[in-house]
């Protein structure tokens, strides 16, 4: 089964999502089986595939070929090849894992609204997107997953169709992924009109630094920073993180995090061989500290605890951009890479799966007091650390977490990014210090207005969320606390692999030629 | 795994969670202690709790948790308002800004490799 992991691990969800409103058909509780029994086997087969991938192996999958390993029978690659390296199975780890939960939270969350079984199917197909993208080999494949990704995003977003703000939200999405879709085609098609190759791998090896390389390279870069929020990039994640149900708010941050991961696999392998990786790694940072800084800054005005949550996902891209960017800015030093190069990149990748966690926890928490009140006005809030004490606990973990406060997971990522950023440029850890500050000064807002002081008369009679989402939270919550306790095990089993396996692009490359 | 073993590397230093956690309740335990000397007779709800009980004292209906940030959002006032200007919600200028980048981008790349 090994060998056919890869192409399993999109076919799965994808035929799970078709099958999702026939069980649906049959009964609710045996859709809610189906689809949870359709994660697990998901979240299995990505665990059988990190088994073998994390030791330094990579594995290919040749669709259509007369074995799969059969990448170049030609003497170049011209089949579709899906490509799984330590970072990408890190990636899906990460992607089918918060599926999974945000399916257990959503049982409860959405069940007295119609069309649940649209938004299994639509989840599953997000989830298949992800992974798709994750694994793709060649650019077009790309290209298509992250459309099926955009689409998918989209309908789930629009799933309150009765309010105008999500559908707007929805139509802002699709318009901002069609455009940001239509660059990443177009940078394809530079890319196959010079050299007649899909593969990135092979792209990577015959590229001879033209003019339209680097017109394909920043159509690469704008659409990925776009699709991942990154700031001047960032104006439709208020209203899609915003608008949608919670959730979705959930797991389009994962979303958000596989385009970040595209950008980093254009960034490192496909453009990995043109001599522009520090001036790259240098726009990389600035982006980065342009999302912290002015996420963090616009969060604190918010009063709508979605939207205020949606600042903060975009300020914590900015940390894994920070790190990563400084990577790649120093990868052909060696010296400096071995210094705090690495160190950094470990921290920016390590960053994203904290940032699922506790930004997913965040969400979620969100989720049950929208669940319990009914509004996401903060100054209509108050008191219900009495009613929801778990909720509370919850969010108060979430809080502390993305504040980067010991010993919970955000600070084990960000002390990496702070030591090692600090022997790159001061000015840049100073920053990313200063934005941990004013996000915590952010959510002390947030937990005052919502869970502190007096409860308003319409609320005395609320009660804690059901034991499904407390569930899904407790299970972050507790994610959280470990990966804080030991993040040492985490960093050396995966995160280093993953952070090593974009620096060397030339096993990815041999792997395929 | 020894608590002193789960040790995270930095590249500059370390961090051992399990013996700052350890820390923490040391000082945790030793607050307790300070406190548990302090005065017994302390009563609740009266004006032992003030800590002036003279002058004008502001009504506290009047303060809320958004006031704590006065002083950030008044020295930041400028950079505000022009954050707010930006973020306007319409979707051209959310085009606008993309093409923006891409023209920068491709400046930059292009006089890098000029230069």
């Amino acid at each position: 089964m090994l060998e056919h992991c890869l192409v399993l691990l999109i076919a799965v969800p994808l035929l799970a999502a078709f099958f999702t409103p026939l069980a649906h058909k049959i009964g609710e509780k045996l859709r809610n089986w189906w689809v949870l029994f359709s994660l697990v086997s998901i979240q299995f087969l990505v665990l059988v595939l990190a088994k073998n991938v994390i030791g330094g192996d990579i594995q290919v999958y040749t669709l259509g070929a007369e074995f799969p390993s059969l990448t170049s029978p030609a003497g170049f690659p011209i089949r579709i090849i899906l490509e799984a390296d330590a970072i990408a199975v890190f990636m899906a780890l990460i992607s089918v894992f918060a599926a999974l939960v945000i399916s257990i939270y959503s049982l409860r969350f959405i069940e007295k609204y119609k069309s649940t079984d649209k938004y299994y199917a639509l989840l599953l197909i997000l989830t298949a997107g992800m992974l798709g993208l994750i694994f793709s080999g060649d650019m077009f494949t790309m290209f298509v997953f992250l459309e099926l990704l955009s689409i998918a995003s989209c309908g789930l977003i629009a799933f309150y169709v009765h309010r105008g703000e999500s559908l707007e939200a929805a139509f802002k999405y699709i318009v901002i992924s069609a455009v940001a879709g239509l660059m990443i085609l177009f940078s394809v098609g530079f890319l196959y009109a010079q050299y007649g190759l899909l593969n990135i791998a092979a792209i990577s090896s015959a590229l001879e630094f033209t003019f339209l390389d680097i017109v394909a390279l920043v159509f690469l870069v704008a659409g990925f920073a776009m699709k991942c929020g990154a700031v001047p990039l960032h104006l439709w994640v208020s209203d899609a993180y915003g608008e949608a149900p919670a959730p979705i708010s959930a797991i389009l941050v994962i979303a958000s995090q596989v385009s970040l991961y595209a950008l980093f696999r254009i960034s490192f392998t496909l453009f990995g061989a043109l001599p522009l990786k520090e001036i790259l790694g240098w726009l990389v940072i600035i982006f980065g500290v342009l999302s912290m800084f002015i996420g963090v800054t616009m969060a604190i005005l918010q009063t709508d605890i979605k939207r205020l949550m949606a600042y903060h996902a975009v300020s914590q891209t900015g940390y894994m951009l920070l790190g990563v960017g400084v990577g790649l800015a120093v990868i052909g030093n060696t010296s400096a890479l071995d210094a705090f190069g690495i160190t950094a990149m470990e921290g920016g990748v390590f960053h994203i799966m904290n940032h699922a966690i506790y930004q997913g926890l965040l969400f979620l928490t969100a989720g049950a007091i929208i669940y319990r009140t009914g509004t996401k006005d903060l100054n209509k809030m108050g008191g219900l650390a009495k009613a929801m004490p778990f909720t509370a606990i919850f969010f108060l973990l979430g809080s502390f977490a993305i504040s980067g406060l010991p010993p919970l997971n955000g600070f084990a990522s960000k002390l990496l990014i702070y030591e090692s950023v600090f022997r790159f440029s001061p000015l840049l850890s100073i920053i990313a210090i200063l934005v941990s500050i004013l996000t915590l000064a952010s959510f002390v807002k947030v937990f005052y207005l919502a869970f502190l002081g007096s409860t308003p008369a319409k609320f005395q009679k609320i009660k804690e969320v059901p034991k499904s989402m407390g569930l899904a939270m407790g299970i972050l919550a507790l994610f959280i606390v470990l990966f804080g306790l030991f993040p040492n095990i985490v960093v050396d089993g995966l995160v280093s692999p993953a952070a090593r396996a974009l620096i060397e692009q030339f096993q990815y490359i041999n792997a395929v030629l | 795994m020894s608590i002193l073993t789960n040790i995270l590397e930095t590249g500059t230093g370390f961090w051992n969670p399990l013996l700052g956690l350890s820390f923490g309740l040391i000082i945790i335990l030793l607050v307790y202690l300070i406190r548990s000397q302090g005065e017994r007779k302390y009563k609740e709800k009266t004006e032992q709790t003030l800590p002036f009980f003279a002058g004008n004292l502001p009504s506290r209906k009047s303060l809320k948790i958004h006031n704590i940030y006065w002083g950030f959002f008044e020295a930041l006032k400028e950079y505000y308002s022009w954050l707010k200007a930006v973020h306007t919600g319409i979707i051209n200028d959310y085009i606008y800004w993309f093409v923006t980048v891409l023209v920068i981008l491709l400046t930059i790349l292009i006089l890098f490799v000029i230069l």
